[in-house]
């Protein structure tokens, strides 16, 4: 899988690295970081609750 | 450090203020990123990247205690810190993500019906070729909604508003030491107490007979083996403040300006797809929740500046939501904008849990709205009355 994210919607919820903090991260300023952007498979499900966790739709997964 | 920073005057609850925040935001704006008011003893932030910078350090800066326990009875959610909080946060959040919202049926049925009981009788007026005032139906919509989530029976749906509405009063920022502002908080200490105590009932209620709820989901978390019986309450009557005049207002602005931009009005009703970018945008414009307060914990700093421990920081989110260095034209109304986000519903770790039943309620009046009076106009200037902090019309009439 790649993931993309859209910085620019982000409102540094952390939700994301709640969900999957071997894939995401904070900077300074709160805003996602990816650690990965191609994890493995295995982290498929985590990713997507991420993804599903965001407040602002800023994960976006392609396969 | 005081002296490095420029000082401002400014006299926030004068109602010139109230009714049209920009200039004077923008005013404050262009002097410094960070400034001093020492009327209210406070520094203040008007664009987007130190306010956001301020919200978002939970390390350097943190909420008021007093405030929180007065309003809702104990340590509430919101006062604590990570990683406790993001603990207690998690006990709801996987109910407020937007698929669990939008994807339960019954839920969005619910919000329909929520809406369409505020609704109906406004078009009803409307049609007959009456003038209506759009505020007072709004306040039952987010809590009608917020009483089906917490599982309350139908009958004291009314009672629970009523209380949600005088709690609410605790965020006027009428100065204590007038007869209205010494008015205003025994009422908002009476609506708190009466939430506060039936809440009580129903968590007690919810602890032999669990349901599918809110209030079950909490009582019934292992986190909660952890939590006080305070702040088992507080987190509950927080949840009722946070979602009540916060959505009404957004639905009065909403309202509002799709009245003053007829032409972005009808793109919406030919394309309901444009309603996310719309709401976002009127969120943007409006930010009901004006402002919100960090208190420097020891070794905060904004930039180089230091603050001092204890020392207030007014963050201006309707400041930073017309930064013209993140917006262009930022005073400007345009619902077709690229998406970029903005600080309506705050930023970091204490970001609004209930921003996607806020859209969805938002969504779902705009909606019937544009169903059902496709054409309306004002009828009269709004009034917004004194409330700079939560703000909104507090008297909004429309006819056709």
């Amino acid at each position: 899988m790649r993931i993309k994210t859209d910085t620019e919607k982000c409102i540094a919820s952390g939700a994301c690295v709640l969900a999957c903090p071997e894939v995401f991260d904070q900077d300074d300023d709160g805003i996602v970081t990816l650690i990965d952007p191609s994890p493995p498979d295995a982290l498929y499900d985590k990713v997507m609750e991420a993804a599903a966790a965001c407040p602002a739709s800023v994960i976006h997964v392609e396969p | 450090m005081v002296d490095a920073v420029p000082t401002v005057d400014v006299d926030f609850a004068d109602p010139a203020y109230v009714r049209d925040p920009g200039p004077t935001l923008r005013r404050l704006r262009e002097i410094a990123p960070i400034i001093y008011d020492p009327r209210l003893g406070q520094y203040v932030t008007c664009e987007y990247r130190t306010t956001a910078r301020v919200i978002g350090n939970a390390k350097g800066f943190g909420n008021q205690e007093a405030f929180f326990l007065e309003a809702f009875g104990g340590r509430s959610v919101e006062i604590m810190d990570n990683p406790r909080h993001n603990e207690v946060r998690g006990i709801w959040a996987q109910r407020f993500v937007r698929d669990a919202l939008a994807q339960e049926e019954a839920r969005t049925r619910m919000i329909a019906q929520s809406v369409s009981g505020a609704m109906d009788p406004l078009v009803q007026t409307l049609r007959a070729g009456g003038s209506v005032d759009v505020v007072p139906s709004l306040s039952t919509i987010p809590t009608v909604v917020i009483a089906n989530m917490f599982g309350l029976p139908t009958e004291m749906h009314e009672q629970f508003s009523q209380w949600s509405g005088e709690m609410g009063l605790h965020t006027e920022p009428e100065p204590a030491n007038t007869e209205r502002g010494r008015g205003l908080v025994a009422r908002a200490k009476v609506g708190t107490a009466a939430l506060t105590a039936y809440l009580e009932e129903v968590i007690d209620e919810r602890r032999t007979v669990p349901g599918d709820d809110l209030i079950s989901a909490l009582v019934h978390s292992p986190v909660a083996d952890s939590m006080s019986h305070q702040e088992i309450v507080a987190t509950c009557s927080q949840l009722v403040f946070a979602g009540h005049e916060t959505t009404a207002k957004l639905i009065a602005h909403t309202v509002l300006l799709l009245a003053e931009h007829p032409s972005q009005r009808a793109a919406l009703r030919e394309d309901r797809s444009l309603l996310p970018a719309a709401i976002e945008e009127v969120l943007r414009i409006s930010s009901p929740v004006q402002a919100m307060w960090r208190y420097a914990r020891p070794g905060a700093r904004v930039g180089e500046i230091e603050i001092a421990e204890g020392d207030k920081v007014m963050c201006s989110l309707a400041g930073a939501n017309r930064d013209p260095e993140r917006w262009s034209d930022p005073e400007r109304f345009d619902i077709t904008r690229e998406p970029k986000q903005h600080l309506g519903f705050g930023f970091g770790t204490h970001s609004c849990l209930g921003l996607n039943l806020a859209r969805l309620e938002v969504t779902t009046w705009l909606n019937q709205l544009l169903n059902e009076v496709p054409s309306y106009q004002l009828d009269g200037e709004p009034d917004f009355g004194t409330n700079w902090v939560l703000r909104a019309p507090v008297r909004l009439r429309v006819t056709l």
